[in-house]
């Protein structure tokens, strides 16, 4: 009989017990409702399935990799009826950010305020860590254009936190 | 900007993990579990290690139930002889096994010891049995070869079936057959039925083998949302209607869904038609809700309306404006509306 190179099916429901809070940890603190978050979910979870069908390796940080790329999708959908709103904001001259602390208390409800690619670059860059030239990647824009909008978004960042607290800061 | 401190970095986010709805992780552990059962191309080896390596998954909605006499000498000829995993079993005060599971690769069965005052009668004791199990392996000599060893019994022996399947068929000790059975590489379902015809058999398919596609088989038509003063229809004259298309293509991307009437397939809104003949203008079909009252409304601005005419694809009604411009008064059809 031929090796053993197919994926065991109880290999991917094992990983699939164990990864499945993850991947849903990751989306549901990044999605605006836990119904997106279990869209998402399924859809990172068949992608394994395909994945793994093709002979792939599959893991938790498969797993979340690929629940950031359908994340960024998601936001690139839900983007697309607001091109106006973002040539308005391309419009502004970003300016370099302060450092004066930033509102983390509030960080889902600010973030569900922001246009989806301010919110796409603010996750990706701050909520996940990631360096800038992997967001640039995830957002297929141009380095430059990336710095950019990260800093029009934290610029926007601020004054939704602001107004979301009442103008206190 | 990379060697300051980052005062966004206070937003990384937490990552531990989070269980969602039961129901939710559930469902999408069944539907993995019933995509994997579905594109199962695994052998019986490797069945049997992941059986053992794990709770089995439950993935059969019909299991057979087999009546032995002698159920622990027949489960252990199905380990024996076809790699079969026990997973329990219920022994009685009398020693009788009342119940067990079995499972060989992804299916389960279920056998128990003879209880004539239940109705339980083995093959044995009735003198033959009117059931067979077909055991679908990748290598079906060698499965074969252990079970006989295993103590099996050859009924037919191994052949090349008109239905495609290499395969062998044996007894167990306890009067049930089993068949060995190996899907022949290359063998089509045209070549089934040329052979099922040669043995005398006319085949008669079942609603069952209707094959069910999902995939649009025409042009799947672009639904969206339309407003009033929308545009929603465009043609452009073109006298030639093989090079506009070329033409078109290339610039724009378009593509047609037949070389005679240039409709343009692939553009999101407004869909439109390079039509051969020469009208000599651009025709705009613009969106509105009630195409009568828009008729009349034409009429009363000063402009002139032809009645509309109702097309598969909506409602048009051909209008001049008042200073002889041509347009179209459209109500899209339903099924292209969101």
């Amino acid at each position: 009989m031929p090796p053993n190179d197919e994926p065991s099916v109880s290999a991917l429901l094992q990983l699939y017990d164990e990864a499945l809070p993850h991947v849903y940890g990751y989306l549901v603190r990044r999605c605006d409702s836990a119904s997106t978050a279990e869209d998402l979910t399924s859809e990172t979870f068949l992608a394994a399935l395909d994945a793994s069908q093709t002979g792939a390796e599959v893991s938790v940080p498969w797993l979340i990799g690929t629940a950031r790329h359908k994340l960024v999708d998601h936001w690139r959908k839900s983007g697309r009826n607001q091109q106006l709103l973002e040539e308005l904001w391309e419009g502004t001259e970003p300016h370099a950010d302060s450092n004066e602390p930033v509102d983390a208390l509030h960080v889902r409800d600010v973030l569900l305020g922001l246009l989806p690619h301010h919110r796409a670059a603010l996750t990706l860059r701050y909520l996940d860590g990631l360096p800038v030239d992997q967001v640039a990647v995830l957002l297929k824009r141009s380095l430059h254009a990336t710095e950019s909008l990260l800093m029009r978004a934290k610029t926007a960042y601020r004054q939704a936190a602001t107004e979301l607290t009442g103008g206190t800061r | 900007m990379s060697t300051t401190p980052d005062a966004f970095d206070a937003l990384r986010a937490d990552t531990s993990p989070v269980a969602p709805p039961a129901t939710f992780a559930d469902k999408l552990r069944q539907t993995i579990s019933h995509a994997l059962h579905d594109n199962d191309t695994t052998t019986l080896e490797q069945h049997m290690s992941e059986t053992q390596m794990s709770e089995p998954e439950i993935l059969n909605t019909v299991s057979p139930y087999l009546v032995v006499d002698g159920a622990a000498a027949a489960i252990a000829f199905y380990v024996a002889a076809f790699g079969a995993v026990e997973h329990h079993r219920l022994v009685g005060d009398d020693g009788r096994i009342g119940h067990a599971e079995i499972i060989i690769g992804n299916s389960r069965l279920m056998l128990a010891d003879e209880y004539p005052a239940a109705g339980a009668i083995s093959p044995t004791t009735r003198g033959g049995t009117s059931t067979s199990f077909t055991l679908a392996v990748s290598d079906v000599d060698s499965v074969f070869a252990r079970a006989i060893a295993a103590g099996g019994t050859e009924v037919r022996p191994i052949a090349d079936q008109f239905y495609g399947h290499r395969q062998g068929t044996l007894r167990d000790a306890w009067g049930h057959q089993w068949s060995i059975s190996s899907p022949i590489a290359g063998f089509t379902d045209e070549q089934y039925a040329v052979n099922s015809t040669a043995g005398g058999f006319e085949r008669q398919q079942g609603p069952g083998a209707t094959p069910t596609s999902t995939e649009p088989t025409s042009f799947d038509h672009q639904v969206k949302h339309y407003d009033q003063g929308d545009l929603y229809y465009f043609t452009l004259p073109t006298p030639d209607l093989t090079k506009a298309q070329t033409f078109y293509g290339a610039v724009l991307g378009w593509t047609f869904d037949d070389p005679n009437n240039g409709h343009v397939g692939n553009i999101s809104a407004p869909p439109g038609s390079a039509h051969g003949g020469a009208s000599g203008t651009t025709d705009l079909y613009f969106v509105v809700d009630d195409i009568h009252a828009a008729v009349t409304r034409v009429r009363e601005m000063g402009g002139t309306a032809e009645e509309p005419v109702f097309y598969d694809s909506g409602a048009a009604a051909t209008c001049i404006d008042d200073q002889g411009m041509r347009f179209f008064l459209s109500v899209p059809a339903e099924k292209y509306r969101s």
